[in-house]
Protein backbone atom coordinates (compact mmCIF):
# COMPACT_ATOMS: atom_id res chain seq x y z
CA UNK A 1 0.00 0.00 0.00
CA UNK A 2 2.62 2.80 0.94
CA UNK A 3 4.64 1.89 -1.99
CA UNK A 4 1.71 2.86 -4.34
CA UNK A 5 1.03 6.07 -2.17
CA UNK A 6 4.00 7.85 -3.33
CA UNK A 7 5.02 8.34 0.61
CA UNK A 8 8.73 10.19 0.66
CA UNK A 9 9.75 9.59 -3.24
CA UNK A 10 10.16 12.66 -5.72
CA UNK A 11 9.36 13.58 -9.17
CA UNK A 12 12.82 13.90 -11.44
CA UNK A 13 10.85 17.59 -11.93
CA UNK A 14 11.47 18.98 -8.45
CA UNK A 15 9.22 21.85 -9.39
CA UNK A 16 6.06 19.72 -9.41
CA UNK A 17 6.88 18.23 -6.06
CA UNK A 18 7.03 21.89 -4.52
CA UNK A 19 3.72 22.41 -5.88
CA UNK A 20 2.39 19.05 -4.91
CA UNK A 21 3.12 20.66 -1.53
CA UNK A 22 2.11 23.66 -1.73
CA UNK A 23 -1.55 22.44 -2.52
CA UNK A 24 -1.72 20.14 0.22
CA UNK A 25 -0.74 22.72 2.54
CA UNK A 26 -3.55 25.54 0.91
CA UNK A 27 -6.27 21.90 1.34
CA UNK A 28 -5.07 21.84 5.39
CA UNK A 29 -4.93 25.49 6.02
CA UNK A 30 -8.61 25.44 4.66
CA UNK A 31 -9.10 22.63 6.87
CA UNK A 32 -8.22 24.54 9.82
CA UNK A 33 -10.42 27.51 8.98
CA UNK A 34 -13.41 24.94 8.50
CA UNK A 35 -12.68 23.44 12.06
CA UNK A 36 -12.45 26.53 13.51
CA UNK A 37 -15.57 27.99 12.24
CA UNK A 38 -17.56 25.01 13.56
CA UNK A 39 -15.72 25.13 16.55
CA UNK A 40 -16.77 28.28 17.50
CA UNK A 41 -20.64 28.33 16.07
CA UNK A 42 -20.82 24.93 18.76
CA UNK A 43 -19.05 27.81 21.56
CA UNK A 44 -21.34 30.33 20.55
CA UNK A 45 -24.35 27.34 21.14
CA UNK A 46 -23.09 26.15 24.24
CA UNK A 47 -22.50 29.10 25.94
CA UNK A 48 -25.17 31.65 23.94
CA UNK A 49 -22.47 33.74 22.85
CA UNK A 50 -24.50 35.89 20.27
CA UNK A 51 -20.98 38.08 19.71
CA UNK A 52 -19.26 34.41 18.86
CA UNK A 53 -22.02 33.47 16.43
CA UNK A 54 -21.43 37.15 14.68
CA UNK A 55 -18.11 36.56 14.42
CA UNK A 56 -18.35 33.41 12.68
CA UNK A 57 -20.44 34.69 9.64
CA UNK A 58 -17.78 37.19 9.37
CA UNK A 59 -15.31 35.30 9.60
CA UNK A 60 -16.67 32.95 6.53
CA UNK A 61 -14.91 35.25 3.83
CA UNK A 62 -11.60 33.75 4.78
CA UNK A 63 -12.89 30.06 3.57
CA UNK A 64 -14.29 31.13 0.19
CA UNK A 65 -11.04 33.00 -0.25
CA UNK A 66 -9.41 30.01 0.61
CA UNK A 67 -11.35 27.77 -1.48
CA UNK A 68 -10.26 30.12 -4.36
CA UNK A 69 -6.94 29.84 -4.12
CA UNK A 70 -6.99 26.23 -4.07
CA UNK A 71 -8.58 25.93 -7.67
CA UNK A 72 -5.88 28.50 -8.76
CA UNK A 73 -3.36 26.13 -7.62
CA UNK A 74 -5.40 23.32 -9.38
CA UNK A 75 -5.86 24.79 -11.88
CA UNK A 76 -2.13 25.32 -12.09
CA UNK A 77 -0.91 22.35 -11.26
CA UNK A 78 -3.35 20.70 -14.16
CA UNK A 79 -1.79 22.78 -16.64
CA UNK A 80 1.85 22.79 -15.89
CA UNK A 81 2.29 19.09 -15.06
CA UNK A 82 -1.13 17.24 -16.43
CA UNK A 83 -0.44 14.42 -13.87
CA UNK A 84 -1.04 10.63 -13.97
CA UNK A 85 -1.78 8.33 -11.79
CA UNK A 86 -1.71 8.74 -7.63
CA UNK A 87 -0.71 12.14 -8.74
CA UNK A 88 -3.82 13.29 -10.74
CA UNK A 89 -6.22 11.40 -7.80
CA UNK A 90 -4.37 13.95 -5.68
CA UNK A 91 -5.46 17.09 -7.20
CA UNK A 92 -8.26 16.11 -8.22
CA UNK A 93 -9.08 15.07 -4.33
CA UNK A 94 -7.62 18.58 -3.42
CA UNK A 95 -10.30 20.52 -5.55
CA UNK A 96 -13.53 18.21 -3.81
CA UNK A 97 -11.85 18.50 -0.11
CA UNK A 98 -11.66 22.17 -0.67
CA UNK A 99 -15.26 22.10 -2.31
CA UNK A 100 -16.83 20.19 0.99
CA UNK A 101 -15.12 22.59 3.10
CA UNK A 102 -16.52 25.45 1.66
CA UNK A 103 -19.72 23.81 2.45
CA UNK A 104 -18.85 22.95 5.90
CA UNK A 105 -17.84 26.80 6.52
CA UNK A 106 -21.51 27.41 4.87
CA UNK A 107 -23.09 25.26 7.65
CA UNK A 108 -21.55 26.44 10.27
CA UNK A 109 -22.46 30.25 9.07
CA UNK A 110 -25.83 29.20 8.73
CA UNK A 111 -26.09 28.11 11.99
CA UNK A 112 -24.57 30.47 13.38
CA UNK A 113 -27.15 33.07 11.70
CA UNK A 114 -30.09 30.91 13.46
CA UNK A 115 -28.14 31.20 17.15
CA UNK A 116 -28.56 34.84 16.59
CA UNK A 117 -32.21 34.53 16.88
CA UNK A 118 -31.90 32.46 20.00
CA UNK A 119 -32.55 34.82 23.20
CA UNK A 120 -34.73 33.55 25.89
CA UNK A 121 -33.29 31.39 28.38
CA UNK A 122 -35.59 28.29 27.34
CA UNK A 123 -34.22 28.96 23.81
CA UNK A 124 -30.83 28.54 24.94
CA UNK A 125 -31.92 25.46 26.52
CA UNK A 126 -32.90 23.95 23.37
CA UNK A 127 -30.25 25.16 21.47
CA UNK A 128 -28.28 23.32 23.94
CA UNK A 129 -30.02 19.95 22.81
CA UNK A 130 -27.80 20.46 19.35
CA UNK A 131 -24.74 19.97 21.61
CA UNK A 132 -23.66 16.47 21.15
CA UNK A 133 -24.77 16.42 17.72
CA UNK A 134 -22.34 19.46 16.74
CA UNK A 135 -19.70 17.07 19.00
CA UNK A 136 -20.23 14.20 16.87
CA UNK A 137 -19.76 16.29 13.65
CA UNK A 138 -16.85 18.26 14.22
CA UNK A 139 -15.32 14.99 15.18
CA UNK A 140 -15.76 13.44 12.75
CA UNK A 141 -14.61 16.57 10.49
CA UNK A 142 -11.58 16.71 12.61
CA UNK A 143 -11.10 12.74 11.99
CA UNK A 144 -11.15 13.28 8.15
CA UNK A 145 -8.72 15.97 7.96
CA UNK A 146 -6.71 13.92 10.02
CA UNK A 147 -6.72 11.04 7.75
CA UNK A 148 -5.97 13.66 4.51
CA UNK A 149 -3.34 14.89 6.11
CA UNK A 150 -1.40 11.70 7.33
CA UNK A 151 -2.50 9.78 3.96
CA UNK A 152 -4.06 7.50 5.32
CA UNK A 153 -6.67 5.46 4.22
CA UNK A 154 -7.70 2.87 6.92
CA UNK A 155 -8.18 6.03 8.91
CA UNK A 156 -10.36 7.73 6.47
CA UNK A 157 -12.46 4.27 6.27
CA UNK A 158 -13.09 4.13 10.16
CA UNK A 159 -14.21 7.99 9.62
CA UNK A 160 -16.20 7.15 6.85
CA UNK A 161 -17.98 4.37 9.14
CA UNK A 162 -18.90 6.35 11.88
CA UNK A 163 -21.11 8.52 10.14
CA UNK A 164 -23.69 6.45 11.44
CA UNK A 165 -23.23 8.01 14.82
CA UNK A 166 -24.10 11.26 13.43
CA UNK A 167 -27.36 10.02 11.77
CA UNK A 168 -28.75 8.57 15.20
CA UNK A 169 -28.22 11.71 17.14
CA UNK A 170 -29.90 13.36 14.37
CA UNK A 171 -32.97 11.73 14.32
CA UNK A 172 -33.00 11.78 18.46
CA UNK A 173 -32.57 15.67 18.23
CA UNK A 174 -35.07 16.22 15.62
CA UNK A 175 -37.94 13.82 17.54
CA UNK A 176 -37.03 15.90 20.91
CA UNK A 177 -37.07 19.68 19.39
CA UNK A 178 -40.38 18.44 17.03
CA UNK A 179 -42.28 17.14 20.39
CA UNK A 180 -41.32 20.30 21.79
CA UNK A 181 -42.48 22.31 19.08
CA UNK A 182 -46.16 20.18 19.66
CA UNK A 183 -46.34 20.64 22.70
CA UNK A 184 -45.31 24.75 23.01
CA UNK A 185 -46.77 26.72 20.07
CA UNK A 186 -44.83 29.40 21.58
CA UNK A 187 -41.75 27.79 20.68
CA UNK A 188 -42.35 27.10 17.10
CA UNK A 189 -40.48 29.32 15.14
CA UNK A 190 -37.00 29.24 16.98
CA UNK A 191 -37.08 25.19 17.27
CA UNK A 192 -38.00 26.05 13.61
CA UNK A 193 -34.68 27.61 13.33
CA UNK A 194 -33.07 24.64 15.66
CA UNK A 195 -34.52 21.77 13.29
CA UNK A 196 -32.80 23.62 10.41
CA UNK A 197 -29.84 24.33 12.45
CA UNK A 198 -29.51 20.22 13.24
CA UNK A 199 -29.83 20.13 9.48
CA UNK A 200 -26.76 21.51 8.73
CA UNK A 201 -24.39 20.04 11.28
CA UNK A 202 -25.45 16.49 10.03
CA UNK A 203 -24.97 17.78 7.16
CA UNK A 204 -21.40 18.78 7.93
CA UNK A 205 -21.18 15.20 8.63
CA UNK A 206 -21.74 14.14 5.33
CA UNK A 207 -19.05 16.33 4.19
CA UNK A 208 -16.65 14.48 6.64
CA UNK A 209 -17.73 11.64 4.88
CA UNK A 210 -16.91 12.28 1.45
CA UNK A 211 -13.66 14.22 2.89
CA UNK A 212 -12.99 10.73 4.28
CA UNK A 213 -14.24 8.56 1.12
CA UNK A 214 -12.04 10.89 -0.94
CA UNK A 215 -9.24 10.33 1.32
CA UNK A 216 -9.66 6.47 0.55
CA UNK A 217 -9.86 6.51 -2.98
CA UNK A 218 -6.74 8.98 -3.40
CA UNK A 219 -4.67 6.46 -1.59
CA UNK A 220 -5.92 3.06 -2.74
CA UNK A 221 -7.35 4.07 -5.99
CA UNK A 222 -10.65 1.97 -4.37
CA UNK A 223 -13.87 3.33 -4.04
CA UNK A 224 -15.69 3.32 -0.94
CA UNK A 225 -19.56 2.31 -1.10
CA UNK A 226 -21.31 5.30 -1.02
CA UNK A 227 -24.17 5.94 1.46
CA UNK A 228 -24.85 9.48 0.38
CA UNK A 229 -26.47 11.02 -2.68
CA UNK A 230 -26.56 14.42 -1.83
CA UNK A 231 -23.62 16.27 -0.39
CA UNK B 1 18.45 -22.81 -30.69
CA UNK B 2 19.28 -25.62 -28.31
CA UNK B 3 21.00 -22.77 -25.85
CA UNK B 4 16.95 -21.53 -25.45
CA UNK B 5 15.62 -25.13 -24.98
CA UNK B 6 16.97 -25.54 -21.94
CA UNK B 7 16.92 -21.81 -20.12
CA UNK B 8 14.40 -21.29 -17.58
CA UNK B 9 11.12 -19.45 -18.08
CA UNK B 10 12.33 -16.06 -16.28
CA UNK B 11 9.49 -14.59 -14.25
CA UNK B 12 9.26 -10.77 -13.05
CA UNK B 13 6.80 -8.75 -11.19
CA UNK B 14 3.81 -8.20 -14.17
CA UNK B 15 0.28 -7.24 -14.56
CA UNK B 16 -1.49 -8.33 -17.73
CA UNK B 17 -4.92 -7.38 -18.62
CA UNK B 18 -5.71 -8.67 -21.61
CA UNK B 19 -8.74 -8.27 -23.37
CA UNK B 20 -11.45 -10.85 -23.77
CA UNK B 21 -9.56 -13.67 -26.20
CA UNK B 22 -12.50 -14.00 -28.68
CA UNK B 23 -11.59 -9.98 -29.88
CA UNK B 24 -7.76 -10.54 -29.96
CA UNK B 25 -6.44 -10.28 -33.46
CA UNK B 26 -2.62 -10.05 -33.15
CA UNK B 27 -0.73 -11.51 -30.07
CA UNK B 28 2.55 -12.14 -28.72
CA UNK B 29 3.24 -14.84 -26.15
CA UNK B 30 6.46 -15.30 -23.86
CA UNK B 31 8.20 -13.31 -26.63
CA UNK B 32 12.46 -13.34 -26.48
CA UNK B 33 14.44 -11.71 -28.96
CA UNK B 34 18.47 -11.97 -29.37
CA UNK B 35 20.75 -8.77 -31.23
CA UNK B 36 23.45 -11.82 -31.31
CA UNK B 37 23.75 -13.44 -28.02
CA UNK B 38 22.21 -10.32 -26.49
CA UNK B 39 18.69 -10.72 -25.36
CA UNK B 40 17.15 -7.51 -25.69
CA UNK B 41 13.45 -9.11 -25.33
CA UNK B 42 12.26 -11.21 -22.08
CA UNK B 43 9.39 -13.00 -21.92
CA UNK B 44 7.04 -10.55 -23.43
CA UNK B 45 3.06 -10.53 -23.30
CA UNK B 46 1.36 -8.40 -26.11
CA UNK B 47 -2.45 -9.21 -26.95
CA UNK B 48 -4.00 -6.96 -29.19
CA UNK B 49 -7.77 -5.77 -29.28
CA UNK B 50 -8.97 -6.14 -33.08
CA UNK B 51 -9.74 -2.70 -34.41
CA UNK B 52 -8.35 -0.87 -31.26
CA UNK B 53 -5.50 1.08 -30.64
CA UNK B 54 -3.27 -0.48 -28.49
CA UNK B 55 -0.05 1.73 -27.60
CA UNK B 56 3.39 1.16 -26.02
CA UNK B 57 5.41 3.21 -23.18
CA UNK B 58 8.37 2.84 -22.05
CA UNK B 59 12.22 4.58 -21.57
CA UNK B 60 14.12 4.54 -24.41
CA UNK B 61 16.15 1.43 -24.82
CA UNK B 62 13.15 -0.71 -23.18
CA UNK B 63 12.43 -2.86 -26.14
CA UNK B 64 8.96 -1.64 -27.35
CA UNK B 65 10.46 -0.62 -31.01
CA UNK B 66 12.20 -3.98 -30.69
CA UNK B 67 8.68 -5.37 -30.26
CA UNK B 68 6.77 -3.74 -33.25
CA UNK B 69 10.20 -4.71 -35.20
CA UNK B 70 9.35 -8.17 -34.18
CA UNK B 71 5.43 -8.63 -35.04
CA UNK B 72 5.82 -7.95 -38.87
CA UNK B 73 9.61 -9.88 -38.79
CA UNK B 74 11.19 -6.60 -40.18
CA UNK B 75 14.63 -8.01 -38.59
CA UNK B 76 15.04 -11.38 -40.61
CA UNK B 77 16.65 -8.89 -42.74
CA UNK B 78 19.45 -8.76 -40.33
CA UNK B 79 21.63 -11.40 -39.62
CA UNK B 80 21.98 -12.91 -35.91
CA UNK B 81 18.78 -11.02 -35.19
CA UNK B 82 16.11 -13.37 -33.88
CA UNK B 83 12.85 -13.97 -32.63
CA UNK B 84 11.67 -17.26 -30.49
CA UNK B 85 8.27 -17.19 -28.39
CA UNK B 86 4.76 -16.93 -30.16
CA UNK B 87 3.38 -14.71 -32.32
CA UNK B 88 -0.14 -15.27 -33.66
CA UNK B 89 -1.85 -13.20 -36.41
CA UNK B 90 -5.71 -14.28 -36.31
CA UNK B 91 -5.07 -17.36 -35.31
CA UNK B 92 -1.74 -18.15 -37.54
CA UNK B 93 1.09 -18.32 -36.18
CA UNK B 94 3.66 -15.71 -37.15
CA UNK B 95 7.00 -17.08 -35.77
CA UNK B 96 6.50 -21.20 -35.36
CA UNK B 97 9.02 -21.42 -33.21
CA UNK B 98 9.05 -25.05 -31.86
CA UNK B 99 11.80 -24.20 -29.01
CA UNK B 100 9.41 -21.07 -28.39
CA UNK B 101 5.98 -23.20 -27.88
CA UNK B 102 8.12 -25.59 -25.61
CA UNK B 103 8.69 -22.68 -23.22
CA UNK B 104 5.54 -21.58 -23.28
CA UNK B 105 4.06 -24.41 -22.65
CA UNK B 106 6.15 -24.55 -19.61
CA UNK B 107 4.76 -21.20 -18.67
CA UNK B 108 1.30 -21.39 -19.53
CA UNK B 109 0.36 -24.98 -19.23
CA UNK B 110 -0.45 -27.68 -22.07
CA UNK B 111 -3.35 -26.06 -23.46
CA UNK B 112 -0.81 -23.68 -25.78
CA UNK B 113 -1.61 -25.48 -29.36
CA UNK B 114 1.19 -26.33 -31.45
CA UNK B 115 0.79 -24.68 -35.32
CA UNK B 116 3.71 -25.33 -37.03
CA UNK B 117 3.46 -23.52 -40.37
CA UNK B 118 5.38 -20.44 -40.22
CA UNK B 119 3.47 -17.37 -42.26
CA UNK B 120 4.88 -16.23 -45.65
CA UNK B 121 7.14 -12.84 -45.24
CA UNK B 122 4.98 -11.15 -47.80
CA UNK B 123 1.70 -12.12 -46.75
CA UNK B 124 2.49 -10.96 -43.26
CA UNK B 125 3.56 -7.57 -44.44
CA UNK B 126 0.29 -7.30 -46.36
CA UNK B 127 -1.73 -7.73 -43.21
CA UNK B 128 0.67 -5.66 -41.04
CA UNK B 129 1.82 -2.70 -42.09
CA UNK B 130 4.44 -0.09 -40.64
CA UNK B 131 5.27 3.51 -40.16
CA UNK B 132 7.75 4.63 -39.04
CA UNK B 133 9.42 7.35 -36.78
CA UNK B 134 10.71 9.39 -39.68
CA UNK B 135 8.29 9.72 -42.84
CA UNK B 136 9.46 7.79 -45.54
CA UNK B 137 7.77 8.98 -48.71
CA UNK B 138 8.93 7.11 -51.70
CA UNK B 139 10.96 9.68 -54.15
CA UNK B 140 7.76 9.45 -56.44
CA UNK B 141 4.55 11.31 -56.91
CA UNK B 142 2.01 11.25 -54.26
CA UNK B 143 -0.12 8.85 -55.99
CA UNK B 144 2.43 6.26 -57.25
CA UNK B 145 3.34 6.71 -53.42
CA UNK B 146 0.31 4.69 -52.36
CA UNK B 147 -0.31 2.76 -56.14
CA UNK B 148 3.12 1.78 -55.98
CA UNK B 149 2.53 -0.75 -52.39
CA UNK B 150 -0.73 -1.95 -54.19
CA UNK B 151 0.59 -2.96 -56.96
CA UNK B 152 2.77 -5.66 -55.41
CA UNK B 153 0.30 -7.46 -54.01
CA UNK B 154 -2.67 -6.58 -56.52
CA UNK B 155 -3.30 -6.39 -60.47
CA UNK B 156 -4.97 -3.71 -60.43
CA UNK B 157 -6.58 -1.38 -63.76
CA UNK B 158 -6.36 2.16 -63.83
CA UNK B 159 -9.77 3.94 -62.82
CA UNK B 160 -9.90 1.04 -59.80
CA UNK B 161 -6.33 2.22 -58.63
CA UNK B 162 -8.14 6.09 -58.78
CA UNK B 163 -10.39 4.86 -56.20
CA UNK B 164 -7.78 3.28 -53.95
CA UNK B 165 -5.87 5.86 -53.72
CA UNK B 166 -8.30 8.52 -53.34
CA UNK B 167 -9.78 6.43 -50.42
CA UNK B 168 -6.12 5.79 -48.76
CA UNK B 169 -5.90 9.28 -49.14
CA UNK B 170 -9.47 9.96 -47.36
CA UNK B 171 -8.74 7.43 -44.42
CA UNK B 172 -5.79 9.25 -43.79
CA UNK B 173 -7.23 12.62 -43.93
CA UNK B 174 -5.10 13.72 -46.68
CA UNK B 175 -7.18 14.27 -49.74
CA UNK B 176 -8.00 17.43 -48.93
CA UNK B 177 -5.06 19.03 -49.12
CA UNK B 178 -3.24 16.93 -51.99
CA UNK B 179 -6.46 16.42 -54.12
CA UNK B 180 -4.97 18.86 -56.83
CA UNK B 181 -1.59 18.07 -56.92
CA UNK B 182 -1.09 14.18 -56.94
CA UNK B 183 1.21 13.63 -59.95
CA UNK B 184 3.63 16.24 -57.49
CA UNK B 185 6.15 14.18 -55.60
CA UNK B 186 5.75 13.54 -52.11
CA UNK B 187 8.88 14.79 -50.78
CA UNK B 188 7.18 18.28 -51.60
CA UNK B 189 4.74 17.80 -48.78
CA UNK B 190 5.51 19.19 -45.20
CA UNK B 191 6.32 16.40 -42.77
CA UNK B 192 2.97 16.26 -41.50
CA UNK B 193 1.43 15.54 -44.79
CA UNK B 194 4.46 13.33 -45.39
CA UNK B 195 3.62 11.09 -42.22
CA UNK B 196 0.19 10.80 -43.56
CA UNK B 197 0.55 10.13 -46.82
CA UNK B 198 2.65 6.93 -45.63
CA UNK B 199 -0.09 5.60 -42.95
CA UNK B 200 -2.45 6.28 -46.65
CA UNK B 201 0.48 4.29 -48.06
CA UNK B 202 0.09 1.35 -45.58
CA UNK B 203 -4.17 1.83 -45.68
CA UNK B 204 -3.86 1.29 -49.22
CA UNK B 205 -2.92 -2.34 -49.38
CA UNK B 206 -6.11 -3.01 -46.28
CA UNK B 207 -3.91 -4.18 -43.39
CA UNK B 208 -5.65 -5.82 -40.33
CA UNK B 209 -3.02 -4.48 -38.66
CA UNK B 210 -1.19 -0.83 -38.44
CA UNK B 211 2.33 -0.82 -36.22
CA UNK B 212 3.29 3.14 -35.86
CA UNK B 213 6.83 3.83 -34.50
CA UNK B 214 6.97 7.32 -32.51
CA UNK B 215 4.95 8.74 -35.90
CA UNK B 216 4.49 11.81 -34.23
CA UNK B 217 7.57 12.97 -32.72
CA UNK B 218 9.19 14.89 -35.75
CA UNK B 219 5.70 16.17 -36.23
CA UNK B 220 4.67 20.09 -34.68
CA UNK B 221 1.51 20.70 -32.64
CA UNK B 222 -0.76 20.78 -35.33
CA UNK B 223 0.09 18.13 -37.76
CA UNK B 224 0.14 15.82 -34.69
CA UNK B 225 -3.35 16.38 -33.56
CA UNK B 226 -4.28 15.54 -37.58
CA UNK B 227 -2.22 12.37 -37.15
CA UNK B 228 -3.89 11.72 -34.26
CA UNK B 229 -7.24 12.56 -35.98
CA UNK B 230 -6.75 10.63 -38.62
CA UNK B 231 -5.96 7.04 -36.21
CA UNK B 232 -9.19 8.02 -34.42
CA UNK B 233 -11.02 7.75 -37.08
CA UNK B 234 -9.81 4.43 -38.29
CA UNK B 235 -10.72 2.82 -34.61
CA UNK B 236 -13.42 0.11 -35.70
CA UNK B 237 -11.82 -0.62 -38.66
CA UNK B 238 -8.19 -0.73 -38.51
CA UNK B 239 -6.15 -2.46 -35.54
CA UNK B 240 -3.34 0.02 -34.57
CA UNK B 241 -0.65 -0.46 -32.50
CA UNK B 242 1.75 2.57 -31.50
CA UNK B 243 4.52 3.44 -29.89
CA UNK B 244 5.03 6.81 -28.10
CA UNK B 245 7.08 8.63 -25.95
CA UNK B 246 4.22 10.70 -25.61
CA UNK B 247 2.07 9.36 -22.85
CA UNK B 248 -0.55 11.81 -23.18
CA UNK B 249 -0.64 10.99 -26.59
CA UNK B 250 -0.87 7.04 -25.79
CA UNK B 251 -3.59 8.17 -22.99
CA UNK B 252 -6.03 10.41 -25.42
CA UNK B 253 -5.34 7.58 -28.24
CA UNK B 254 -5.14 4.18 -26.98
CA UNK B 255 -8.00 1.59 -25.73
CA UNK B 256 -4.90 -0.38 -23.99
CA UNK B 257 -1.66 0.41 -23.19
CA UNK B 258 1.37 -1.69 -22.39
CA UNK B 259 4.33 -0.31 -20.38
CA UNK B 260 7.57 -1.84 -20.93
CA UNK B 261 10.69 -1.96 -19.29
CA UNK B 262 14.23 -3.40 -19.53
CA UNK B 263 12.54 -5.26 -22.21
CA UNK B 264 10.05 -7.10 -20.54
CA UNK B 265 6.16 -5.97 -20.40
CA UNK B 266 5.32 -4.89 -16.89
CA UNK B 267 2.06 -3.74 -17.36
CA UNK B 268 -0.67 -4.08 -19.67
CA UNK B 269 -4.24 -2.72 -19.61
CA UNK B 270 -7.21 -0.55 -20.13
CA UNK B 271 -5.79 3.31 -20.93
CA UNK B 272 -7.81 4.71 -18.68
CA UNK B 273 -7.32 2.42 -15.60
CA UNK B 274 -3.42 2.29 -16.69
CA UNK B 275 -3.07 5.91 -16.20
CA UNK B 276 -5.43 6.91 -13.50
CA UNK B 277 -4.82 3.89 -10.88
CA UNK B 278 -1.73 1.82 -12.55
CA UNK B 279 -1.48 -1.55 -10.84
CA UNK B 280 2.58 -1.79 -10.10
CA UNK B 281 4.78 0.59 -8.64
CA UNK B 282 6.89 0.79 -11.86
CA UNK B 283 4.33 2.07 -14.51
CA UNK B 284 3.08 4.56 -11.81
CA UNK B 285 6.58 5.67 -10.89
CA UNK B 286 6.83 6.24 -14.86
CA UNK B 287 3.69 7.88 -15.66
CA UNK B 288 3.90 10.10 -12.67
CA UNK B 289 7.72 11.24 -14.07
CA UNK B 290 9.34 9.61 -10.94
CA UNK B 291 12.11 7.64 -12.96
CA UNK B 292 15.48 7.82 -12.35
Amino acid sequence: MDEKTGNGDRHTVAAFDVEMGGLRAAVIRMGGLAEFALANTLAALEKGDNVLAAKVVEEDKAIDAAEAEIDQLVLQTLVRRSPFADDLREVLMAHRVSGYLERVGDYAKGVARRLEQVHSPAERQAAKMLGELGARSYDMLVGALNAYAARDPQKAKQIYESDARIDEEYRRVFLVLLTQMANDAATIPVIGQLLLAAKSLERVGDQATNIAEMVYFTYTSEKLESRHTAG
Amino acid sequence: MSLLDSEAVETYERSITAPPADNLVLEARNLDFFYGKKQTLFGVDLPVEKNKITALIGPSGCGKSTLLRTLNRIYELYPGQQATGRIILDGQDVLADKAGIARLRARDGDAVEVTPNKMDLATLRARVGMVFQKPTPFPMSIYDNIAFGVRLYKRIRGAEMDEIVERALRRAALWDEVKDKLKESGLGLSGGQQQRLCVARGLAIDPEVLLLDEPASALDPISTAKLEDTLNELVGNVTIVIVTHNLHQAARLAQHTGFMFLGRMIEFGPTEEFFSAPKLKRTRDYVTGRFG
